[in-house]
């Protein structure tokens, strides 16, 4: 006996068609009642889709940076939700808030995602002053802060809260080992950007590579625009490798065009993070033949770095960064550590989740001992032709 | 219950009962915020709105006073709460230094260089990395308010109270000084400092402690700051938060009290209502700044009490003051000692001798004219009797005293005062609060009475006031005191002027050509009140070209042609001489009848 | 004298002619309209702006690129007039409120730079080339902008001494009362300078930007230096500021070889309020 959904509908049916005259009754009977059938079906199925899950975001959105932690983060989000949602299929949202680059803005946007949003989790932040302001909201609210660019080490200090981009330390450590080995510097300069990631950079560097360190210069970060200055003493120091780290595309690439007007023929190593498509559009020739080591580049071969290439492109009609990168994968690992812990509000298990797991991210697996993302691999980057390649 | 002392507890109990509906923590961040840039922008204001003085730069203060209370709680782990009151030391000091520097500088140099004092600060504090962390952010703990726990307020809660704590004493404590002597100090070096020179208004220490007090309230408002960000940095320095002071002052209204608090309100609470915007709020709020100012140049409370019944009600409440009885001017004895005795004084500009080896007394009571053709010398040597120019050669003294040399202020209180060629009155301010201004030097009030609003103080007020009817009924304006100054007709105006002079307590007054411009009726009125103060006892030195009405007035003539003194004696006998009439009309022989008639 | 000191006054002197054309045009502006133009720095990134997308957008050369940036910025110079400044000067408080409303227009030409183009930064390829001569290199960018703004010094000077307007302007900036009584209409002679004013602020970002790569950025990064050197030379004095602006550039050049760039500012800054100090009009302004 056919039956549909459950409802048998020959014996009737076929009672109503012997009686012709109850015809018209019958089929509205039956037309009613699968309508209440199928209405209460999706009726069901609707209420059954769950709230999304609401998780803050913090960045400077009107700076380059800025957008770009936002671009990997909204990524990373679509391609959650496309896979499933995070929490028995409730999908991710993101809340946005601009930071401006200052403590009073940021702890405001923290508060309000606290108050007002009521979120779990922050994500974000770029500058350390604002990290470490969002990072006390955070914890006064038994909120998670996924610090996802700042390598503030303070940061940790909070138990819920993790850093995604390693330490200046660890930068070093890697870095140092890799110039020592396979660069061997004889006369090392240094030139960096005026800020906590500068300064711990002088001062790694100097402890590793001691009197082999011939110069080392700051510079004002986004004030200062005329490097020629800095150049000539540059040049007067006579280096063979000279060492540079900045967060600003414009002045790297200003940088290193007056360092090669100026005549500076030294290799040019640059810091982890400061290599991406905006500086190669910036600095032009002059940046050929520059490399650094770093936990990410565009062409890793991991299968989720491929889709995460692949699907940037095909969005935003360009090559990702480190900061598109992180800003993504703090989003993207978030994602899955709700999965797995089922929560996204117990933001105690689900700190405790992150710590014990190993995640999969564009750059390989990634654990999170004492809050601090760390991956197996460390790649080389080399620009040749105007792109950035993975070398040896 | 004073005013003052109403007003602080109305105030402190509205702060109060904001912290304690308020519940969500955003919002009470957003409110401390508020109140922390009011107290900014109130400092601001000090300089900016009463004394007129535009600071680029008054973010140096406000980074200052952050950094102090960072520093004595992270370097010597004091408690924030305990620390939060001396973060104005370092505001007041450098405010003071600023005002000594204001003496040299004025407009838009001063504003560029308080710009560079700030970017300085900023350089020092991004580089000393072992004191300040620089970019690396100096994280400051702050411990919890004693006694919050106790009435039942979160932290947000107690740090909102503390903001408001600090804010409405402020706000009344500047309200009391901008009504007293010290605030009219303030207008009327904004308006006409030459003036308030000449009244005795000490302009260069009004300046040095306005711009102290200015930075000390910036200073506190930095310190306040701390709580709120939890990490300081170099960027506390910046040209953006000095230029939001500015701003939240202009766009609430610099003339008031009340605006630059709605300002800094506003500040702090529209970015974040345009948060919705997201990208675009800060382009949202640079329209909002363009169109408030293009239509509302008042700022927003001037525009408010120019509009509505508020004005009409503060006037109402002003006018309903009963004005005490006009204190009438005291007839002075005469004195043996001679008023002015000036001694070969000379005056020399770079080659030009603008006035040489002139002397000649003046003895208590008399009026003396001091007359010549255009180019004597007249002003150049009445400036030097009060003090606004320096003598090249040559001494002065007023009653046995030394004067010459000595700042305008110090002669002033020394006894000799000065009207000027052209008026100078504050033409924007009614003729009674000019008269106030000029009643400066009459029974002068503490600033600490000024301040707090102390009966004493009050009652010295009073008698300021009943002086200054005093001076006015003696001019003949009393029925002008509502008038605007400015829109006076100019004989009137120049009533003004003297009535002001009158209100200095001068032993000697010095008129520079207080007829100028007026017709014959108002000439004969000056002339009127002239003889009265003579017959007070005053002594008076009237420089002046209508010959006319000097002849009828003058006890004794002195002559000066050149720069020097070519007759010095009683007016008929000096006006026949031929070396005044040549002086005065050319080589050829003069009619004398002119002069005759003028002498008679 | 050293190769390296030699290095570093050439290259101060390009930097410093660059910073002339800048603050001259504020100076212009306060010398005429008593006015200090808060968004003078946004005017200098629009220029710059105007040269990225003419090189990069539009395929034009470089030196097509500029007379183009200078047009750029007369035009939101003559924005700027209209809405900030003229409407405001007749009131009494007007200078004040200009501060205000040409502070808005920075911010607002900012906020729109950064909504329609966005924040990236941009490279400028100016003239290509370098020379050297006795040890000290010289890329022909740098050569070009010290002979373009000698040359438009120049043409400005012969501007103010040769033509009507430029005489007229000289007039209102002596005294804007006997200028009204001898029947110059100074109100469209203030407009016709504010806009002259920014279109030479306009050619200056565009000459820059080759060396200092276009960024939104670029307009703050320039505004405090171009007031510092415009009040030591004395607001409204052209000469006071080229020159401040040649010595600032070669002074901050020479200290940088021996101490931290940022030390060097700071004692540039030190210099401008010692000479406050000494001489409040600056050094080449006028008491007024």
């Amino acid at each position: 006996m056919p039956s549909i959904l459950g409802l048998p509908i020959a014996g009737r049916a076929g009672a109503f068609f012997r009686r012709g005259a109850q015809l018209r009754s019958a089929a509205r009977f039956l037309v009613a009642g699968y309508a209440v059938a199928f209405s209460s079906l999706t009726c069901t199925l609707v209420m059954a889709q769950p709230a999304p899950v609401t998780v803050g975001v913090v960045y400077p959105i009107k700076t380059m940076l800025g957008q770009q932690g936002k671009r990997g983060a909204e990524l990373a989000a679509e391609m959650l939700n496309a896979s499933g949602g995070v929490l028995r299929g409730a999908p991710l949202k993101l809340v946005v808030y601009d930071d401006n680059y200052t403590p009073a803005d940021g702890v405001a946007a923290a508060r309000k995602l606290a108050s007002e949003d009521k979120v779990p989790v922050i994500v974000g932040a770029i500058n350390t002053s604002v990290s470490l302001g969002i990072n006390q909201v955070a914890q006064q609210n038994g909120m998670m802060f996924l610090a996802a660019v700042t390598k503030a080490p303070a940061i940790t200090d909070y138990d819920r809260a993790f850093r995604f981009n390693p330490l200046v330390s660890t930068d070093g450590e890697v870095f140092n080992a890799y110039l020592k080995d396979k660069v061997k510097p004889q006369r090392l300069a240094i030139v960096v950007e005026n800020g906590d990631y500068g300064r711990s950079i002088i001062t790694n560097m100097k402890a590793a590579f001691g009197s082999a360190v011939v110069a080392s210069e700051m510079f004002e970060i986004l004030k200062q625009s005329d490097f020629s200055t800095l150049a000539s003493r540059i040049k007067s120091a006579n280096p063979d490798v000279v060492c540079f780290a900045w967060s600003a595309p414009e002045q790297g690439g200003n940088l290193l065009r007056t360092l090669a007007e100026a005549g500076v023929t030294a290799k040019r190593c640059i810091l982890p993070g400061s290599i991406t498509p905006v500086l190669l559009q910036v600095a032009g020739p002059a940046v050929e033949g520059a490399f650094t080591v770093d936990i990410w580049a565009p062409t890793m071969a991991t299968e989720t770095n491929k889709k995460f290439v692949a699907a940037f492109q095909s969005k935003f009609n360009e090559m990702p960064g480190k900061v598109d990168f992180l800003g993504f994968e703090s989003i993207w690992i978030l994602g899955h550590a709700i999965r797995k812990a089922e929560t996204a509000t117990d933001t105690a298990k689900l700190a405790a989740t992150l710590r014990a797991g190993t995640w999969d991210s564009p750059r390989g697996p990634v654990k999170f001992p004492a809050g601090q993302a760390t991956s197996e691999k460390w790649v080389t980057l080399v620009v040749k032709d105007g792109k950035i390649v993975v070398g040896d | 219950m004073t005013r003052s002392v109403r007003d602080l507890l109305l105030g402190l109990l509205l702060v109060a009962i904001v912290a304690t509906v308020l519940r969500s923590a955003y919002w009470l961040d957003v409110a401390a915020y508020a109140g922390v840039l009011a107290v900014f922008a109130l400092g601001v204001a000090v300089a900016f709105g009463q004394l007129g003085y535009v600071s680029f730069g008054h973010a140096a203060f406000l980074g200052l006073g952050a950094y102090t209370a960072g520093l004595l709680v992270t370097a010597l782990g004091w408690n924030y709460w305990a620390v939060l009151p001396l973060c104005v030391i370092p505001g007041l000091l450098l405010g003071a230094l600023l005002g000594v520097i204001s003496a040299r500088l004025s407009g838009a140099y001063f504003a560029i260089a308080t710009l560079v004092v700030a970017e300085m600060l900023l350089l020092l504090a991004s580089h000393w990395v072992e004191l300040t962390h620089g970019p690396m952010g100096l994280m400051v703990s702050v411990s919890p308010v004693p006694g919050a726990q106790a009435i039942g307020w979160n932290a947000q809660q107690a740090y909102l109270a503390v903001v408001g704590a600090a804010l409405v004493p402020a706000f009344v404590l500047l309200r009391n000084l901008r009504a007293s002597a010290t605030g009219r100090c303030w207008d009327a070096i904004r308006e006409a400092p030459a003036l308030a020179e000449s009244l005795g208004i000490a302009t260069a220490q009004a300046r040095v402690l306005n711009i102290a007090l200015s930075g000390g309230l910036a200073a506190l408002a930095g310190g306040l700051l701390v709580p709120k960000v939890f990490v300081l940095s170099p960027a506390l320095f910046g040209v953006t938060n000095s230029a939001t002071g500015i701003l939240a002052v202009i766009l609430g209204g610099k003339a008031t009290l009340f605006g630059p608090l709605l300002g800094g309100a506003l500040f702090a609470a529209l970015p974040e209502a345009l948060r919705f915007l997201g990208e675009l709020n800060f382009a949202a709020f640079a329209l909002m700044l363009l169109i408030a100012v293009r239509v509302l140049p008042d700022g927003i409370v001037g525009w408010l009490m120019k509009r509505t019944a508020l004005q009409r009600r503060f006037a109402r409440r002003a006018a309903g003051d009963a004005l005490p009885p006009a204190t009438p001017l005291v007839a002075r004895a005469h004195r043996a000692d001679p008023a002015l005795q000036v001694r070969q004084v000379s005056r020399h500009f770079k080659g030009l001798k603008a006035v040489e080896d002139v002397s000649f007394e003046v003895r208590s009571g008399e009026i003396v004219g001091l007359i010549g053709p255009n180019g004597a010398g007249k002003t150049t040597l009445l400036s030097m009797l009060s003090g606004f120019l320096p003598t090249t050669h040559g001494s002065i003294q007023a009653f046995g005293q030394d004067i010459a040399g000595l700042a305008p202020h110090r002669v002033a209180r020394g006894g000799v005062v000065r009207s000027f060629q052209q008026t100078a009155v504050c033409a924007s301010q009614t003729v009674l609060v000019n008269m106030r201004i000029a009643a400066h030097l009459h029974r002068p009030v503490g600033f600490f009475g000024a301040l707090v609003g102390t009966t004493a103080a009050r009652l010295r007020e009073r008698e300021r006031l009943a002086h200054a009817l005093g001076c006015l009924q003696e001019v003949g304006l009393v029925d002008r005191l509502d008038a605007l100054a400015g829109s006076l007709p100019y004989g009137e105006q120049k009533l003004l002027g003297v009535a002001m002079a009158l209100a200095a307590e001068p032993a000697v007054l010095l008129l520079d050509e207080p007829a100028a411009g007026l017709n014959h009726t108002e000439a004969t009125r000056l002339a009127g009140v002239l003889r009265e103060l003579r017959a007070k006892g005053m002594t008076l030195v009237v420089v002046d070209h209508n010959l006319k009405m000097l002849m009828s007035l003058v006890d004794r003539v002195v002559v000066l042609h050149h720069g020097v003194k070519i007759a010095d004696g009683a007016p008929h006998e000096v006006t026949t001489r031929t070396e005044v009439v040549q002086a005065y009309l050319g080589q050829a022989a003069a009619p004398a009848e002119e002069m005759a008639e003028a002498s008679a | 004298m050293s190769e390296a000191l030699l290095q570093q006054i050439v290259n101060g002197l390009s930097v410093g002619f660059g910073y002339a054309l800048i603050a001259l045009g504020l100076t212009l502006a306060f010398g005429v309209l008593h006015v200090i133009n808060f968004g003078h720095g946004e005017v200098v990134m629009l220029g710059a702006l105007t040269v990225v997308i003419a090189t990069t957008k539009l395929g034009l050369p470089y030196l097509i690129a500029l007379p183009l940036a200078a047009l750029v910025g007369a035009l939101v110079g003559w924005v700027f007039n209209r809405l900030a400044v003229a409407p405001l000067l007749p009131r009494e408080s007007g200078r004040t409120d200009i501060l205000l409303t040409t502070f808005a227009m920075g911010v607002l030409a900012y906020q729109v730079v950064l909504s329609i183009w966005g924040p990236a930064p941009a490279r400028v390829d100016g003239l290509q080339g370098r020379f050297e001569l006795g040890g000290v290199a010289l890329t022909a960018q740098r050569l070009f902008i010290i002979g373009a703004s000698i040359a438009t010094l120049l043409a400005l000077e012969q501007l103010a001494r040769r033509t009507r307007f430029g005489v007229e302007l000289r007039a209102v900036a002596q005294s804007e009362h006997a200028a009204r009584v001898v029947g110059i209409d100074v109100k469209s002679l203030g407009s016709r300078a504010f806009i002259l004013a920014a279109g030479i602020a306009g050619f200056g970002g565009g000459l820059l930007a080759p060396i200092t790569s276009y960024s939104p950025a670029l307009g703050q990064a320039v505004l405090i230096k171009a007031f510092v050197i415009v009040v030591m030379g004395g607001l409204g004095s052209a000469l006071g500021a080229v020159v401040c602006a040649l010595g600032i550039g070669v002074i901050e050049a020479m200290l940088g070889l021996y101490v931290d760039e940022s030390v060097a500012t700071g004692c540039v800054y030190g210099l401008m309020l010692l000479t406050l100090l000494l001489r409040p009009q600056g050094l080449l302004g006028s008491r007024t």
